[in-house]
């Protein structure tokens, strides 16, 4: 098997368990969890690229840090809007989360 | 099979499987240490890729950082497991298992795709699998890439850096006007507030 395959593969498994966990888990903090986890697939994918593409083009490396500062502004959001949904609302629970739809 | 590629393979299922623990264990606080030890194993699958500067950031800022901000958002909202409840979405499991199986299998016949068509692919023969190996620890030649790194984003990348610092600046700032405590004129309104829709 071919390593960049093996990585892919890998790469491929870690997103679609995070994309599974974003679609059945009904705790906002594990739905930013499960996109975290599809985040490091994509970095993976990016940085598994760069190694065994062209070696002497580092734009996959680059890229992959923006992925990481863009997760880290993410997190911060996101996290910051559950601790205000739970100071309204007084849970997490996204099935109860409609008080944006009307 | 060599070692390198047992340690491959451990390494890659041990990723794999912590992230189905976080996926699937029911208490928040432990699926967050599981996603620390999914971290730390693609830190390490990025050291035997040759990318040094990013593994010591996996490291830094993502079992580090961003970790350390969901643990205080857990525990800061004493959340305990996932309320056994009556099912407001039923079968959602089931469909959410069923689409994420669509799209493990179109990122697989993508992947067959590719490695089926061998001759076009870019990725030339050199590369065999005997060569990924555990990397030496970083030396000159790991100060060099990252020296390499630097030069490419100050220079190639420069807009979508600078691009990046006002994203992060907007971030903070919508995190501390999303999170900040109400001013005690503002609270009035607060005491009228509906508990559960």
């Amino acid at each position: 098997m071919d390593p960049l395959n093996a990585f892919l593969i890998v790469s491929a498994g870690l997103f679609s368990v995070g994309v599974f966990g974003v679609l059945t888990r009904r705790n906002a903090v594990a739905i930013l969890m499960s996109i975290e986890l599809m985040l490091n697939a994509a970095n993976l994918n990016l940085i598994a690229f760069a190694r065994f593409g062209d070696p002497t083009v580092l734009a996959g490396q680059v890229f992959a840090i923006f992925v990481l500062t863009v997760a880290a502004a993410e997190a911060a959001v996101g996290l910051a809007i559950v601790l205000c949904v739970y100071r309204n609302i007084r849970h997490i629970n996204v099935d109860d989360l409609h008080i944006l739809k009307w | 099979m060599n070692v390198a590629n047992l340690g491959f393979f451990l390494v890659a299922g041990l990723s794999i499987v912590s992230a189905g623990f976080v996926i699937f264990h029911p208490n928040p606080v432990r699926s967050a240490l599981f996603l620390v030890v999914n971290f730390i194993c693609l830190a390490i699958l990025y050291l035997t890729l040759n990318a040094q500067l990013l593994a010591a950031l996996q490291v830094i800022v993502y079992a580090g950082a961003i970790m350390v901000l969901f643990l205080f958002v857990i525990m800061l909202l004493n959340l305990g497991g996932e309320r056994a409840r009556e099912d407001a979405l039923a079968g959602q499991k089931f469909a959410g298992g069923f689409l994420a199986l669509v799209v493990l299998g179109a990122l697989s016949v993508g992947l067959y795709q590719v490695v089926s068509a061998k001759e076009t692919r870019p990725v030339t023969d050199a590369w065999r699998l005997e060569q990924m190996r555990f990397q030496a620890p970083p030396g000159k030649e790991g100060e060099v890439q990252i020296a390499q790194i630097g030069s490419e984003l100050f220079r190639n990348y420069l807009y979508p850096f600078e691009l990046t610092s006002v994203l992060l600046l907007v971030g903070l700032i919508g995190a501390v006007l999303l999170a900040k405590r109400r001013l005690p004129e503002q609270s009035q309104p607060e005491g009228q507030r509906r508990d559960r829709p």
